[in-house]
């Protein structure tokens, strides 16, 4: 059976990612969004990345999640 | 001692070859044991915490997966093993649309199971049928593959977490998600959900996949989900559609369950039923039966019987499955035993074969 890897962050290493991907500015100053609720996104709030036409960011709110499941 | 010695290093040698087989057979066993080892360990550090979710995630979905393509290939292709990235190489997977779950370091590890199932599932869940089945029917099989997932093993909190803030608040979010997800759970009772309603959706998504036509078939497959649920909630002699004859799904159904059919009309009653089903254009004929009681006597050399055996087995499943073999207008694909509930609830072994028409 073929495996597929999902990839997995700790939370520490967003920041780093966030700088390595020219994004960090945007994301202290708020500017970072959640793709469904248009929450602005924290270190706290973070619980998905995933790419569609750029980088796009998912908060840890259950109805976002499932949003992002079914799109 | 000189013969005892060969027999010890025998038995040790029998011993770790049973050992290695059963763990080359079994896998996500390893993911298992090392979880639990981990779940002991008086001190835990980061390293221990992100080895307890990857094994926890990693045996769950490899078990259920192992279950499910048995029951039948292909439906979730795809395994999952956690990868803990560096952001230097989150950037190339993220390219390749994947899917990166960010982990907290919280004491909650639920959260991080939970999350990352619902991330995982609906890209390996029949993956090339997610654009020809209705979205709706696609995300209840989803929830309802995920509590599976979250339940299996040995107990665990991850499953209480879903079930109070993803489960049931997705069923109150509509009466007709409950009502499909009672219907699924209706179809995996009698042991259709996977062997019949994934399988003919895993068929539907390989033909249709990459094509313009793809999104055309939803009405089909919610059109085949209540075709299965009227024949999953028929009690003993009732009624029903026997035969999906859609533009893409195309089967027929035969129980060999009445005593009195064998009886008086002999098992022509079943070809019979397979002729007609061929020439109506079905695609493929799934035959069930559950196991049948009788009785077996056994005979001496003289043809005295000296003993009378209450025996439980598919005899006209099997008589009929012998017929079938010299038929060259259908092809066995697959047959199965397995546990199921009848229409009064109660536990039974059934068999299934399930043929393809020869066109």
């Amino acid at each position: 059976m073929e495996r597929k890897n999902v990839s997995a962050i700790l939370v520490d290493d967003f920041e780093d990612f966030l700088k390595k991907n020219g994004l960090y500015q945007k994301y202290i100053s708020g500017e970072l969004l959640c793709d469904q609720c248009r929450t602005v996104i924290t270190s706290d709030n973070i619980a998905m990345i995933f790419y569609k036409d750029g980088y796009r960011f998912c908060c840890d709110k259950t109805e976002c999640l499932e949003k992002i499941q079914k799109g | 001692m000189v013969i005892v010695i060969p027999s010890v290093l025998g038995f040790v040698i029998l011993l770790l070859v049973s050992v290695i087989v059963y763990i080359i057979k079994n896998p996500e066993k390893i993911d298992k044991w090392s979880y639990l080892l981990a779940k002991r360990k008086l001190v835990k550090d980061e390293k221990t915490e992100k080895n307890i979710i990857s094994k926890n995630i990693d045996y769950k979905i490899t078990s259920i997966s192992k279950r499910i393509n048995k029951q039948a290939q292909g439906i979730l292709p795809f395994g999952v093993r956690i990868k803990w990235r560096t952001s230097e190489e989150i950037e190339s997977y993220v390219k390749q649309d994947e899917v990166i779950v960010v982990l907290k370091k919280e004491d909650n590890c639920d959260k991080n199971i939970v999350d990352t199932c619902i991330a995982f599932v609906p890209r390996a869940l029949l993956p090339k049928s997610r654009n020809c089945v209705d979205p709706d029917i696609l995300q209840s099989v989803d929830n309802y593959l995920i509590k599976m997932i979250l339940n299996e093993g040995t107990y665990d909190s991850a499953y209480n977490y879903y079930m109070q803030n993803v489960f049931m608040p997705f069923l109150a979010s509509d009466p007709n998600v409950k009502d499909r997800i009672t219907t699924l759970d209706q179809l995996n009772e009698v042991g259709f959900f996977t062997r019949i309603l994934l399988e003919e959706y895993r068929r539907l998504g390989d033909k249709l996949y990459g094509t313009a036509e793809e999104q055309s078939f939803h009405e089909e497959s919610k059109q085949f989900l209540a075709f299965l649920s009227q024949l999953a909630t028929r009690k003993p002699g009732d009624n029903a559609r026997l035969g999906f004859d859609g533009s893409r799904i195309k089967i027929s159904i035969i129980f060999v369950a009445k005593y009195y059919t064998y009886k008086y009309q002999g098992i022509d009653a079943y070809t019979r039923r397979i002729d007609k089903d061929i020439e109506k254009g079905s695609q493929r004929i799934f035959i069930l039966s559950y196991a049948q009681r009788y009785s077996k006597t056994m005979e001496d050399n003289q043809g005295f019987v000296t003993e009378v055996q209450q025996v439980r087995d598919f005899q006209t499943l099997n008589e009929l499955e012998k017929l079938c073999s010299k038929r060259d207008d259908i092809r066995l694909l697959k047959k199965q035993k397995y546990n199921t509930k009848d229409g009064t609830g109660r536990c039974r072994t059934a068999k299934y074969l399930l043929y393809e028409v020869m066109k």
